[in-house]
């Protein structure tokens, strides 16, 4: 990885200053970060890579919509049974709503715990959009609406091109990176690959690839040995006049470093008291927990973590396919939540999902539906505020209507990406002038935070 | 190590390069280009051409390369059968297994001679994308790998048609069993939006050099719009499986993955349909007539020579093509009809592709990052390694974030358009190369060369034997894994790490993993 000098030179404006006037600044920016930083947070996006159908996530359970739902969803409405009833939570004397059946640890830690929450209709805008100006092109709306791979980067970078070099998770890090000094362990960690939603304009994400063991194989203590490890060394700081070569070179190197550090902070570290499930993302959010765990030992305050989960684009079968999913989700998100409040530390960390989009309320012909806009979303925290069960605004569960951006119940999002972002940004501590540079368009939304923090 | 500053003028001054200085030199390439065809290709440009079009060079497909020229060769390669892929076994329950054929991926693509339609098969694979992630037996995706195989040097269209009709797409993208709309329930899309935005046009309208046209305001344009969709889903209904041998055929059909679709023009949607740029279908028409309006609509749009040129480049040669680059091959891809020989060619002989060839010219473009399949090939075939039937590759490729007939999703391992982080660099495969997985790669040349990856063989005697004199090792190496590109201070940390090193063997070993795991290697360039 980069070394703090270099990403302090990297930073627009630090080389300007000459050296005097770096330090003065820097000085002057400790001062104010060291309060600040007291106690450690962390924010973790399962990203539900596919558009997960969120009209079957969350299902209104009042009597006169629950039968509209039953009425459009057709063969893919689920139905009142006890599975769905024993998931059932009351949010005014009217409204009333379930979860999916296979969510039912996620809706025993939002009955239960307190510690779940629900953000309705939230997705990709450029600004508060109504049906009209959408059918009329009135407004402006973020490119490439419906396709996959725009709509995960403007929901990792809350940047509505579609294409971006910069995520709201990286632009984050690199507003509080000062919280985490002098640690150089980078402030993201993705357990799921390379994604865009951890790199920064000035800091870089560190990537885990969970149960591999850290470190260069095939390395002994002998003298060949460290004589091989010294030329790979050697080899990785060659300028070749390459840039290609050059961006692996980096990459290795920092690979190198961060395994190294995070190797020396979980040596000897006690193991999980809590089981996490075998699958794929219950893998993940143990080796988040892990990192969790060493925080101190890396001398983290701030930390953000990518997750992930895929499968959810349900053209087809979805009800056997989403029922798998949840499934796991539920159980590996119930063991992290475990994991987190046998430390005591459950209101310090505030896991949340992201997805492409959700799917068209109307089911196509062949037992799946198709790419849609807004969907419903979950934070778990044990920070957040009592009391709330949804946030944001349910949509009518109707076609063709204010909420439909066309005549299959794609839904034009109340509540934006931006405003989602900003709820957990500001929980995280980033200090609020900074938020108009992580989320583009929040200023064209009156309501800045959502509130679903205690 | 470069600091960021470095590292961004060097990466806008190639761009530079890349953008401006290939017209203004574009003279000086194309001789470079005549005289390829006048005189035989060095070893250093035979080896460079081999990276770019096969598994990995080999001394005696350098060989190859220089008898017969870059031409002679490639006309020799179309003309090669498939390597085979045979039908999965199953097991005493009566189920097939993944692994074999993932195995045969390996050795077909170490050991065939037909190594350029593979490389061209495995572009094509991850270009229009079935996974076993959905496909969950082996026979149901090895018909349309053999399909990819044999089409691999045919036009477009055809390529096309094949893969709508082939019930691995039909499955995975669910055109199959698509019914017309009843109230309430529409067409399903997946098929029609993957078919445009990923395989045939893309996003945005593009100009002949594969950039995008922007409107007044510098917005791009949009090829088409969710209305556009919705009408092409109606297009693609009344399509299920091909009944089995003797069974009578009905909608809908079980799964049969060895024949293409048929069309049940009762379940398909009759009513017109208008496509993008003012297309209208009109209605009453059959599924397939439908379906042959669409196909050709698609085939005939403006964005497929550049959309396809620059995707297919980026699978062979770099991934940040110069608009001109682009250009050039897909006047090819029209002049040509979409023949997908002469496309390959095009982009294997520009002089763009060719430029690093002498070591004097300055390569105007950056090459590309081995992808995992290509890295671990790339190594076993220039060790000379043997491989066997039953191997460990696969799992070594699943490691590295490309199990192979299992790309996560239709957007295949890495998306064409992958940025690495902090500069303006297109290079698709660097979005599974990561800190941990750059690690990984080390790690299997590790395992490669200290011998321990199942049904792999690598016999070192020859390299120990050349490591008793570390100059004779080292030059070896550099003319067949680094072209003969090895500056001095990467041979002399080379050779000092051999010296450290108790025997031949050892030092040979050292010398192997060093170079394997560098990125001077990992990059071709």
């Amino acid at each position: 990885m980069l070394s703090r000098r270099q990403l302090l030179r990297a930073l627009p404006g630090f080389g300007a200053l000459g050296s005097a006037g770096c330090f003065a600044r820097l000085g002057l920016v400790n001062a104010y970060a060291a309060p600040v930083a007291t106690g450690y947070k962390a924010l973790v996006c399962v990203f539900l890579f596919g558009g997960n159908d969120s009209n079957n996530a969350v299902i209104p359970y009042d009597a006169a919509r629950f039968d509209e739902y039953t009425g459009l969803r057709k063969n893919l409405a689920l139905p009142m049974n006890d599975a769905l009833t024993a998931n059932v939570f009351q949010v005014s004397s009217t409204e009333q709503y379930a979860l999916h059946p296979s969510l039912a640890e996620l809706a025993a830690l939002m009955n239960q715990e307190k510690s779940l929450a629900i953000l309705a209709n939230v997705g990709s805008l450029v600004q508060p959009t109504t049906r009209a100006q959408y059918i009329a092109r009135s407004a402006p709306t973020p490119n490439n609406l419906f396709s996959h791979l725009d709509q995960q980067t403007e929901w990792q970078t809350s940047n509505v091109a579609g294409q971006a070099s910069t995520g709201w998770a990286g632009r984050l890090a690199d507003a509080v990176e000062l919280m985490n000094q002098p640690s150089t362990f980078p402030t993201v960690v993705s357990v799921a690959g390379n994604a865009v939603f951890g790199v920064g304009a000035s800091t870089l994400p560190a990537t885990v690839i969970p149960n591999r063991a850290l470190g260069l194989r095939g390395f002994g203590n002998d003298t060949a040995s460290e004589a091989r490890y010294g030329a790979l060394q050697a080899l990785l700081q060659l300028d070749s006049g390459a840039t290609l070569v050059q961006d692996a070179q980096q990459m290795m190197e920092s690979g190198i470093a961060n395994a190294d550090a995070l190797g020396k902070a979980t040596t000897g570290a006690p193991a999980l008291t809590v089981t996490f499930p075998t699958s794929n993302l219950g893998q993940q959010l143990a080796e988040v927990a892990r990192i969790i765990q060493v925080r101190g030992s890396l001398a983290m305050n701030r930390q953000v973590f990518f997750a992930s989960q895929g499968g959810y684009d349900t053209h087809t079968a979805q009800l056997s396919t989403q029922d798998t999913l949840f499934k796991d989700l539920s159980l590996a998100i119930k063991a992290f939540y475990d994991q987190l409040k046998d430390w005591g530390i459950a209101d310090r960390v505030a896991l949340f999902t992201e997805s492409d989009f959700t799917r068209t309320l109307l089911p196509n012909s062949n037992g799946g539906t198709d790419h849609a806009w807004g969907g419903h979303h979950f934070i778990v925290s044990g920070a957040l505020k009592s009391g709330q069960a949804i946030y944001g605004t349910f949509p009518a569960i109707a076609v063709g209507g204010n909420d439909d951006a066309g005549t299959e119940g794609r839904w034009i999002p109340t509540t934006s990406i931006d405003q989602y972002g900003a709820t957990l940004a500001t929980w995280f501590g980033v200090d609020s002038s900074k938020l108009a540079s992580i989320f583009p368009n929040l200023a064209n939304f009156p309501q800045k935070s959502l509130g679903f923090f205690g | 190590m470069l600091v960021w500053e470095d590292l961004r003028v060097r990466t806008i001054s190639s761009r530079f390069v890349a953008l401006l200085a290939i017209p203004l030199l574009s003279p000086v390439f194309g001789a470079v280009a005549e005289a390829a065809t006048a005189q035989l290709p060095s070893e250093r440009a035979s080896v460079r051409f081999l990276q770019q079009c096969t598994f990995g060079p080999t001394p005696d497909l350098i060989q190859r390369v220089q008898q017969l020229g870059f031409e002679g060769f490639l006309d020799e390669q179309f003309a090669l059968a498939a390597s085979t892929y045979p039908d999965p076994v199953p097991d005493s329950n009566g189920k097939t297994h993944w692994l074999p054929t993932q195995q045969r991926f390996f050795v077909n693509a170490i050991t065939g001679p037909d190594q350029v339609r593979q490389r061209m098969a495995w572009a094509l694979l991850q270009i229009w994308v079935v996974s076993g992630v959905k496909l969950t037996r082996p026979e149901q995706m090895l018909p349309y790998v053999r399909m990819l195989q044999n089409d691999a040097f045919g036009h477009f269209r055809t390529l096309m048609e094949d893969i709508t009709l082939s019930p691995a797409m039909g499955h995975y993208l669910d055109m199959v069993n698509n019914n017309k709309p009843t109230a309430g329930k529409g067409a399903n899309e997946n098929y029609a939006r993957e078919l445009l935005q990923l395989f045939s046009i893309g996003l945005q309208k593009l100009n002949a050099d594969g950039s995008p046209q922007l409107d007044a305001s510098g917005k791009p344009v949009a090829t088409y719009d969710q209305e556009a969709i919705e009408e092409l889903a109606r297009v693609f209904t009344g399509w299920t499986y091909a009944p089995l041998s003797g069974a009578t055929s009905k909608w809908t059909n079980p799964g049969n993955w060895n024949a293409p679709l048929v069309a049940f023009d009762a379940h398909h949607d009759q009513l017109a349909k208008n496509l993008f740029n003012g297309i209208a279908i009109p209605a009453g028409q059959s599924a397939k007539a439908d379906l042959d309006q669409a196909l050709d609509a698609i085939s005939h749009h403006p964005n497929v020579a550049p959309f396809i040129s620059r995707n297919l480049i980026q699978h062979f040669v770099t991934g940040e093509p110069s608009p001109q680059y682009v250009q050039d091959v897909a006047a090819t891809f029209v002049s040509s009809n979409g023949d997908l020989k002469q496309v390959l060619r095009a982009i294997l002989l520009n002089p763009e592709a060719r430029a690093g060839d002498d070591s004097a010219t300055p390569a105007a473009f950056d090459g590309q990052l081995r992808e995992p399949a290509l890295f671990i090939t790339g190594l076993v075939r220039a060790l000379g390694a043997t491989v066997a039937e039953v191997n460990g590759l696969p799992g070594w490729s699943n490691t590295l974030s490309q199990n192979i007939f299992f790309p996560p999703t239709v957007f295949n391992y890495y998306a064409p358009s992958y940025e690495i982080p902090k500069t303006p660099l297109n290079a698709p495969e660097f979005q599974i190369d990561s800190g941990s997985l750059a690690m990984a790669r080390a790690d299997f040349v590790n395992s490669l060369v200290y011998g321990k990856i199942a049904g792999v063989t690598v016999n070192l005697a020859p390299f120990a034997s050349l490591a008793a004199a570390p100059g004779a090792l080292l030059g070896h190496v550099n003319q067949l894994f680094l072209h003969g590109s090895m500056d001095t201070r990467m041979r002399d940390a080379l050779a000092t790490a051999m010296s450290a090193q108790p025997n031949a063997k050892s030092a040979a070993q050292t010398a192997l993993y060093l170079v394997g795991s560098s990125q001077q290697y990992q990059v071709t360039r």
